[in-house]
């Protein structure tokens, strides 16, 4: 098996959603690696594709409904899309975990945390039920989590212990991976960094890979090495975080970090992106960004740009950088 | 603890607020004394009957009466037969029981297995079949049903015996039919409310952390699913009531079902005035069994109440 210093390697990803309208189309060649012990973002606007990217790397999109037409999903040098149901059992949960965006939803109501946790730990560590209970309290000590907490009810917890509890139970199986998929958007703001500086422990103390989902640049430049800017079903632009803030290729993502900057909003000068992302019932053929672009020309409107390397591991869309 | 307390106590208050509609409902479809006296008789002998019966006192003493008495479990008097109601009563209740428990047990299986089929096969030709059949037996009334059964199994075949009670046997035929009746909502409740849990964020998350699909499906999809329904099922009863009569006269079932229907058409006040408040205590005992059941499959009952 070779291993490279990626864990993870997404190659030419393409996918497409039955709709009675048409098929829509999610994914237009999504490419992207994750690097051991990486902190890697995916930003971009609701519908831009960045759940089904995660959902596709946890082979759960077909459960979704979501057709993958073409590429490959390398986790250590193994095609997920290909991995049999047996396979697929010790993956997930055991190699590659989630954290979903509303813990109020993410446990079973009528069972206590304790219960879930423990159906997780028997299912993944070969250990007797002592042990898990004493795996169990290790890690929520870890994690912060009050002893006496794990015996309540989901409803009976506030959403930001809930959530801590989620990446507790994720946790507990050791995954190489684990995608947050905003896990932050249903918190309050001050929960909000306390989860942050969590997932930063668990990544640096378990030498854990991340994929981190998220719409909000704020958040995801707070926690990430690296951060994929994703527009309409493709991946606009890749650079490290700094390099990303800083310089800014794609147009869309200039506009993405204007409108959320708070010297702007205090100056009352609002930044927003006009328009709306592109129609997916069809296959685009140009620039997506073309009709939102200030910059749009010529070549926009007839073809689609190639990723253009502009600086170390900075890579960038647009057909006039 | 306190939840069982709590909910005792409200169906103790709805036994009672109960006894009073039954009693005011009773009365006010007018005297029957007339209906009791032969065709020629005059006012001398209404009279005296009026005063025997006590029809002559102010509704509320009336009243005061019959509930004074119930509560010593003394019903009155039948005004055709002259035996005391609670005597004719409790020799037919058993078999009410017996029908009404198995049909429930029945009801509860078919639709937790045909349930968890059709929503799992959702929009597959399992899923088709038994949604189609649910509405079926819907439209279908449950007499016709029975008549049918009667003549396929108990005329033509012989397998079942369709009249009587006493064994097993005798069972499979009413039970099995007011079960399936009674099923026919609630699989399709249960079909929806599983499609629902089996497409929510904790199923979602259950299934990604690795947990083997037959524990997603029985631990979390169906608990959830039949807590809900079962929180909706207090409607089953009026159906199940209901239903039990019709049974009863077709399957001539010794039961309450074929004795009020006899009392009504005879105008036999204090049977039919026990016979609906005893239903009206059996329907509030199940009710209060469900709430106990469904408080303890969530969690989120318990602390409510």
């Amino acid at each position: 098996m070779q291993m490279s210093d990626a864990i993870l390697e997404v190659k030419n990803l393409k996918a497409k959603f039955p709709t009675p309208k048409g098929d829509l189309h999610v994914l237009n060649d999504v490419s992207f690696d994750v690097k051991r012990q990486e902190c890697f973002g995916i930003i971009g606007e609701s519908g831009c594709g960045k759940t089904m990217t995660a959902m596709a790397i946890l082979h759960y999109a077909e459960r979704l409904g979501l057709q993958i037409t073409d590429g490959e999903i390398l986790f250590e040098g193994e095609d997920v899309l290909r991995f049999s149901r047996k396979r697929l059992r010790e993956y997930s949960g055991k190699e590659a975990a989630i954290i979903l965006q509303n813990p109020m939803e993410a446990l079973d109501p009528l069972y206590t945390v304790k219960n879930q946790m423990y159906e997780t730990i028997r299912k993944h560590r070969k250990v007797t039920g002592k042990e898990a209970l004493a795996i169990m309290s290790e890690v929520a000590e870890e994690l912060s989590i009050a002893p006496e907490k794990l015996n309540c009810y989901p409803h009976e917890l506030s959403g930001g212990m809930l959530q801590r509890i989620v990446g507790a139970m994720i946790v507990i199986c050791r995954p190489k991976l684990i995608i947050a998929d905003e896990p932050t958007t249903a918190l309050d703001v001050t929960t909000q960094l306390q989860y942050l500086k969590l997932l930063k422990k668990i990544q640096n103390e378990h030498h854990t890979s991340i994929i981190f989902v998220s719409h909000d640049i704020k958040v995801i430049s707070m926690v990430c090495d690296r951060i994929a800017v994703m527009y309409a079903g493709e991946i606009v632009e890749i650079a490290p975080c700094r390099e990303l803030l800083q310089h800014p290729g794609h147009p869309y993502t200039k506009a993405l970090l204007k409108s959320a900057n708070l010297d702007r909003v205090v100056r009352n000068e609002y930044e927003t992106i006009e328009g709306a992302p592109p129609n997916l019932l069809e296959e685009i053929h140009r620039c997506p960004f073309e009709d939102r672009c200030k910059y749009a020309a010529g070549k926009c409107y007839e073809k689609k740009p190639q990723a253009v390397s502009c600086g170390a591991e900075h890579q960038v869309k647009c057909h006039y950088l | 603890m306190k939840f069982f307390i709590k909910k005792t106590g409200q169906a103790l208050i709805t036994v009672f607020l109960v006894s009073i509609i039954v009693f005011l409902a009773i009365h006010s479809t007018g005297d029957p004394v007339g209906s009791l006296l032969p065709s020629q008789y005059t006012e001398e002998q209404k009279q005296q009957l009026t005063e025997q019966l006590g029809l002559d006192r102010p509704l509320a003493v009336q009243y005061l009466q019959f509930a004074g008495k119930a509560l010593q479990g003394n019903l009155g008097e039948s005004y055709i037969s002259k035996r005391p109601v609670s005597d004719m009563i409790f020799e037919k209740l058993p078999y009410t029981f017996e029908l009404a428990i198995v049909s429930i047990a029945v009801a509860f299986i078919i639709t937790i297995i045909f349930g968890s089929i059709a929503a799992l096969s959702r929009g597959k030709l399992p899923d088709l079949i038994i949604s189609n059949l649910s509405t079926l037996f819907k439209a279908t009334p449950i007499f016709f049903l029975a008549i049918l059964m009667v003549q396929l199994f108990g005329v033509k075949w012989r397998i079942f015996p369709v009249s009587g009670a006493g064994t097993p046997l005798h069972l499979v035929l009413p039970a099995g039919l007011l079960g399936i009746s009674i099923s026919a909502d609630m699989v399709m409740i249960l079909r929806g409310k599983m499609i629902e849990a089996l497409e929510s964020d904790y199923v979602k998350f259950d299934r990604l952390k690795g947990i083997p699909e037959y524990q997603v499906v029985l631990k979390h999809a169906l608990r959830n699913s039949f807590s809900s329904v079962l929180a909706l099922s207090s409607f089953i009863f009026a159906h199940l009531i209901a239903g039990s009569v019709v049974m009863e006269n077709v399957f001539a079932w010794p039961g309450i079902g074929t004795l009020s229907y006899n009392s009504v058409i005879s105008r036999d006040f204090p049977v039919v005035q026990g016979i609906v408040l005893l239903l009206s205590i059996f329907t509030i005992v199940l009710s209060l069994l469900v709430d106990i059941f469904s408080a303890i499959l969530d969690p989120r009952i318990r602390k409510k109440a």
